[in-house]
């Protein structure tokens, strides 16, 4: 086995699932992460020559990989239609705009997470991501999970900003009540 | 008057992102913070979904790739 085929399979072997765990929970879909998990290792294999190892080998795979993701969101992001004005919040607030009563938070037993707790709340927060309206948690996940600022974001998602922050406010209000329902019932 | 200084909960809890970034107007900030004071109900909303964002930053899973795609890259790459 020469130099090439060994660094191949240490690579895989090492940095593939970590990819994937990362890229799966930030795209959903598991087939469209692995494509992207091979993208970044074609692209990384490709500039392997060139990498000049400022950074570790794992945090310039995980560079690749986000700018991968992004670059999905980005095509994904044009063909997605907002659905402008229809209001899905419809039953979140009363006719003067207030919190109606079945909507309204309630108090979350939530001092500190036992590691336990933590994985339910994770796979409850995954499920509760998922029923995001596309657009939405393409948002959600940029803000928050790739920490990236409104304004890229509107650039990339080709939204506008007032669209931007009415998709991030029925996001949030989506998923807290999502988590309140499902999460706290565990609780 | 009343309109002057009281905003609405779902007015609140959309000024609420536009906080976490700065973007409020000096009063846009002022009648949030009012309004943050005295609805318990929107302050609760704004702790909570805090609680979710900073958690979702974190977020792992124990998700693995599968083995034949594994494979089927590392070939790929042997072969460029």
């Amino acid at each position: 086995m020469n130099e090439k085929t060994l660094q191949a399979d240490y690579w895989v072997s090492k940095y593939a699932d970590m990819l994937y765990a990362y890229t799966v929970v930030r795209v959903t879909d598991t087939n469209v992460a692995e494509d992207i998990v091979q993208e970044t290792f074609l692209s990384a294999w490709k500039g392997r020559e060139t990498y000049n190892g400022d950074a570790s080998e794992k945090n310039w795979l995980f560079t690749i990989c986000k700018n991968k993701i992004i670059d999905y969101f980005r095509k994904k992001g044009n063909s997605l239609v907002s659905y402008g004005e229809f209001d899905t919040n419809s039953g979140v607030f009363d006719d003067q705009d207030h919190w109606t009563n079945e909507s309204a938070p309630k108090n979350w037993k939530t001092n500190d997470m036992q590691p336990v707790e933590r994985k339910e709340f994770y796979s409850v927060l995954e499920m509760c991501k998922q029923k995001l309206q596309q657009l939405q948690q393409q948002v959600f996940v940029m803000k928050y999970m790739e920490d990236i600022d409104s304004d890229e974001i509107c650039k990339v998602l080709n939204i506008t900003p007032s669209n931007y922050w009415v998709l991030i406010h029925r996001a949030k209000i989506q998923l807290r009540k999502c988590m309140e329902f499902n999460w706290m019932k565990l609780a | 008057m009343k309109q002057f200084f009281f905003i609405s909960c779902k007015q609140a809890t959309f000024l609420l992102s536009k906080k976490e970034e700065g973007k409020l107007t000096w009063m846009q900030w002022w009648r949030l913070s009012l309004h943050l004071v005295l609805c318990k109900v929107c302050k609760l909303f704004e702790i909570q979904t805090n609680f979710i964002t900073h958690h979702v930053a974190h977020q792992q899973v124990d998700a693995s790739m599968a083995d034949t795609k594994k494979q089927e890259i590392a070939e790929q790459l042997k072969q460029l």
